[in-house]
């Protein structure tokens, strides 16, 4: 419903936005600042000259191309996994029927519960000694970081999620029974069902979960803290970014981290305004309804 | 329809092709023998950029000397994640060799077993060159683990302009004077501090919180625990003394905590603190021309008589999981031992470097001219004096709980006494278990 | 609709026909469909799960397997005991973190999604709150960090040009929780807007119109029609929110490395990363993360009872 002019609808739209926006705008015009600019007690928005000399240092202190090449190759990996076994096991959570199957759903629910924490260091054996693995032997043992050493680490553990697997699960109710019977009835076996029913019909639900499984995944720093501490050739762009917290000049270390913060910012803000309109679309549609 | 299977399948093989590359990739192992017999040690510290560059001077001349035996120095920049890490490729097989090791961590270590015993020619060499301090903090349960290399105190860093023009030459020698100097030095402007006078907390690390007050502690004549470290001994006239002199400085408003010191004292806004000899190096790098106006002098203790300062080492040590254990040894020696043509080892020569006051007696002799500096010599004294920190297994442990104690002391949060009580009741449950 | 009925008709003439192998073969289809998911449980979740609930009754220092030692319940004897840190001030942090974040960003979405959906491009704006949510949370984090500095941070300089005084927001201990808790609240009002202006959007249009028809103003309309229908989602919001609020640390790693002045900011996500990393106390660690998982169990269960009397399909 749409009224005449919303003025105080504008105006507290537009302030908010501003509070949103305006954080961001702040640490890019800090990437231009020098220290004496920084450390003074008067504060001014735009920096003296629009300098790269931080920009500069940034790169050469972090190895920009690989923290993204990492991040992308990780994000995306997660989310094609995630969205492929959370619509799996929501199509057999919903259309199918067997013995067991809202225990099933009851424990993934479960599984979203338990403090992250518990999972770190066990994974971190487990990844370290996988069987049959970069030199381990069967048992898992003599070999050099085991699976923990290739970036498959950073995916793996992150393969299913409980968060997608509900909201697939969800999604796929809202689907008539009566379509899948009446493919079935067809003769088409579930994997074709699958494939050509259920895939193409939960697009929108799908659009959902891979945004935010990729932010997700994207954000992911406490795991890859620790899988970075075995091969550094595994930095994702958080760990990166933090690293540049212990620079040994301290008057510098905010532009600095401004500067590569506004590098990694960037480009990602520019994917995202340009696919919004998809985005947006993909959650709408699959909003959660009654 | 075929078609679309056939293509579903051929994309899950490809996947699966991807995947299985990516997963056979190995990475880089950490120390190893290659064919010809040329055995590859990895060091790791926390030394980097313009630390690292120098240090690894010294490590190219080993290499170049001893083909056989090449070392490859691994950097961990943020020290906070050094011990985290060490503990991490333990487990990994990712290893490194040799260890720069901050003593309070002995315990922790210790316990699980990453330290080797060095060899008899080692342990003699080290129990004859270096001073007891030295010693002790490279020394866990009993057991001697490496080669002390960096024996920090602490001292009094003042900006000696900023002193002049509010009419001092001389910095303070007792805490009356400390009060006087940073309130005359203390300037704000429209109720925003421009100078702070004295910087309470020297870094924003546990240790920045808890090392300056335990050094004023213990020019009081204070403890933190008792000889065997077995109980706190916090709960003193003296640690009383020591917080209440704090928060006066805070009430008054001469000290802010808010203000970063890090920052703050390079750029000139802090007039005094109380840091460790290492923060020289620093401090030159980053203040370039500048750092001529600081100045360092003992720390200043309540009559003005008495004196205390805190000290904390490192030490070289050799991981237990190491395949090349006697080569590493045959590095650290060569490292900790060997005199270059200055008279002073390859490390002593480093640590000068970085404004660092080697721990070897032979080293402090060699460099008998450079230590004398002004600004080195509050250090050197000090370590005649100054009350090594405990590294018991629960050393961080119980540094961690002082910090908060004395944090809630300054927020005003919790009074003087109730943080001494609280802070050596968790104190002695930490020490009993 | 004729035509459907048909169909289910003649469904479950087949089921009556092949009974047996109808389900038996929707079993073996299930468990096949369900196999990744299973694995990834059995091998990721079990295995951790059980070996730290055994930690949790042990100390340990870490990463040397032999050197566990078990010690029945003193861990959590130590954590309960009405003098630990633990619950107070850790858990109270923790609570009012997660609540505080929670609630903070729910009022700002609801009404923020609210007015967009009255103004023109609707996209755009939206894509504007979404914008904090696509960036890391080590960068919102490093930013907020800076602008809240006392000396030369944005915010205290606009509070100065107003003449109000500055604030040590995350050195004072009486600021630090709440600096954090609006930071999590602003980053999060993005995803929270798009999932309220699907609920919103679903409201049928002639509800409203009935209301205007008789007379009702647009503040009216708002609290008696919208945020009743609204409910699901802002329960939907609430509830996952509330978990997530009550096991995230890594913002206020960020910008609190070590829970703050005087544990401020030490929440149990913090403070269990700490013992066992800094401190090499796995055993403590692991026991606060299962007290932890106890809390967020009741909690969640608490607010799915509300959830079944808001009129949602239960689970």
């Amino acid at each position: 419903m749409k009224p005449k002019f919303p003025w105080f609808s504008y105006l507290v739209v537009i302030v908010g936005a501003i509070m949103m926006v305006f954080p961001f705008l702040d640490m890019f015009f800090t990437s231009f600042k020098g220290a004496d600019e920084i450390n003074q007690i008067e504060y001014k928005l735009l920096p003296k000259e629009f300098k790269l000399d931080n920009f500069v240092e940034a790169f050469n202190q972090m190895n920009m191309g690989l923290l993204f090449k990492n991040s992308i190759i990780v994000s995306v990996s997660v989310t094609v996994l995630v969205l492929l076994t959370s619509t799996l096991a929501g199509y057999a959570l919903t259309k199918l029927r067997f013995k067991g199957r809202n225990a099933i759903f009851r424990f993934t629910l479960s599984t979203m519960m338990f403090p992250p924490f518990l999972f770190l260091i066990p994974n971190y054996y487990i990844m370290v000694h996988f069987p049959l693995v970069n030199g381990n032997n069967i048992f898992g043992e003599g070999g050099n970081g085991g699976l923990a050493a290739s970036i498959l680490a950073l995916i793996l553990p992150f393969a299913v999620s409980g968060f997608g697997i509900f909201l697939m699960r969800q999604f796929i109710l809202n689907i008539p029974d009566a379509l899948i019977e009446a493919a079935r009835i067809d003769g088409a076996s579930e994997f074709r069902i699958f494939w050509q029913i259920v895939m193409p019909m939960t697009m929108p639900a799908q659009a959902t979960l891979a945004i935010f499984t990729f932010i997700s995944q994207w954000n992911e720093f406490i795991w890859s803290l620790l899988i970075y501490t075995v091969n550094n050739d595994l930095a994702t762009l958080p760990v990166g970014i933090q690293m540049l917290q212990s620079y040994l000049d301290p008057t510098l270390t905010q532009a600095l981290v401004s500067a590569a913060l506004t590098i990694s910012v960037v480009p990602v803000f520019i994917v995202f305004l340009l696919l919004q309109k998809y985005y947006i679309q993909g959650m709408m549609l699959s909003g959660i309804k009654e | 329809m075929k078609r679309r299977r056939t293509k579903a399948v051929l994309l899950i093989l490809a996947v699966a092709l991807t995947v299985g590359l990516i997963g056979c990739n190995t990475a880089s192992d950490s120390s190893s023998t290659d064919n010809n017999g040329v055995v590859t040690l990895t060091l790791m510290t926390h030394y980097s950029q313009q630390q690292e560059k120098e240090l690894k001077k010294y490590i190219d001349q080993w290499n170049k000397e001893h083909p056989n035996i090449q070392v490859k120095h691994k950097s961990v920049a943020d020290f906070s994640k050094l011990l985290p890490t060490i503990m991490a490729q333990q487990t990994s097989g990712q290893q490194a060799d040799i260890l720069h090791i901050y003593s309070l961590w002995g315990g922790q270590l210790a316990k699980s077993n990453v330290l080797a015993q060095p060899p008899a020619d080692v342990k003699s060499d080290i129990e004859a060159n270096y001073p007891s301090a030295a010693i002790k903090g490279a020394t866990v349960d009993g057991k001697l683990l490496g080669y002390p290399t960096e024996v920090q105190t602490y001292a009094l860093y003042y900006n000696k302009k900023l002193l002049k023009d509010a009419g001092f030459t001389n910095p303070p020698s007792t805490w009356d004077e400390l009060y006087q100097v940073a309130k005359a030095v203390t300037k704000r402007k429209n109720g925003k501090i421009v100078v702070e006078g004295f910087g309470l907390k020297s870094s924003t690390v546990t240790a920045g919180v808890v090392h300056p007050y335990l050094s004023l502690l213990y020019t009081a004549g204070g403890r933190l625990i008792n000889e065997d470290g077995t109980k706190a001994e916090l709960d003193s006239e003296a640690g009383l003394k020591t917080l209440e002199f704090q928060k006066k400085l805070i009430k008054e408003k001469l000290s802010d905590l808010s203000i970063d010191v890090a920052k703050g004292f390079p750029s000139e806004r802090v007039a005094m603190t109380i840091n460790a000899s290492w923060w020289q190096g620093t401090l030159k790098a980053v203040m370039k021309d500048n750092f001529e106006n600081i100045g360092v002098a003992p720390i200043p203790s309540p009559d003005g008589k008495s004196k205390g300062s805190v000290s904390y080492s490192f030490f070289y040590g050799v991981n237990s999981k190491s395949k090349h254990q006697e080569e590493a040894w045959e590095f650290l020696k060569w490292l900790n031992s060997q005199k270059q043509e200055n008279g002073a080892t390859a490390e002593g020569n480093f640590l000068l470097s970085q404004g660092i006051i080697p721990a070897r007696t032979s080293d402090i002799e060699a460099f008998e001219k450079e230590l004398s500096t002004l600004n080195n010599k509050p250090f050197i004294d000090a370590l005649e004096y100054a009350v090594p920190e405990p590294n018991l297994l629960q050393g961080e442990k119980i540094m961690t709980l002082l910090q908060k104690q004395i944090e809630a002391v300054w927020t005003d949060q919790t009074r003087p006494e109730q943080a001494l009580k609280t802070a050596t009741e968790q104190i002695n449950r930490e020490l009993s278990q | 609709m004729k035509k459907n009925r048909h169909l289910f008709k003649k469904v479950s003439f087949n089921r009556v026909g092949f009974g047996l192998t109808n389900r038996s073969r929707q079993t073996v289809m299930g468990y096949l469909f369900l196999f990744p998911m299973l694995l990834f449980y059995a091998v990721f979740f079990m295995i951790p799960i059980l070996f730290s609930l055994f930690l949790s009754f042990s100390e340990w220092s870490g990463y040397d397997l032999s050197s566990i030692k078990w010690v029945g319940f003193r861990n959590y004897r130590q954590l309960l005991s009405p003098d630990s840190e633990f619950v107070f001030p850790i858990l109270t942090n923790t609570l009012l973190f997660a609540f505080g974040s929670v609630i903070l960003s729910l009022v700002f979405s609801v009404v923020i999604a609210y007015m967009i959906t009255r103004l023109r491009f609707e996209g755009f704006w939206r894509t504007l709150y979404f914008l904090p949510m696509v960036t890391t949370v080590v960068a919102v984090g490093n930013v907020w960090k800076f602008m809240y500095d006392p000396n030369g941070g944005l915010i205290n300089a606009l509070l100065n040009a107003l003449g109000l005084p500055t604030i040590a927001f995350l050195d004072d201990p009486n600021t630090a929780l709440g600096s954090i808790i609006v930071v999590s609240a602003w980053a999060s009002i993005g995803g929270s807007v798009l999932i309220l202006t699907a609920g919103l959007k679903s409201i049928p249009e002639t509800y409203y119109e009935a209301a205007v028809l008789e007379g009702a103003g647009s503040a009216q309309l708002f609290w008696h029609i919208t945020l009743p229908l609204l409910r699901p989602s802002v329960l939907f919001v609430l509830i996952t929110g509330f978990i997530s609020g009550l096991q995230s640390f890594t913002l206020i790693l960020v910008m609190t490395g070590d829970g703050g002045p005087a544990n401020a900011t030490n929440v149990g996500g913090l403070e269990m990363y700490n013992q066992a990393f800094q401190y090499g106390a796995w055993g403590i660690a692991c026991a606060m993360a299962f007290i932890l998982f106890v809390i967020v169990f009741i909690a969640t269960v608490l607010q799915l009872r509300i959830f079944r009397r808001g009129g949602v399909e239960s689970y």
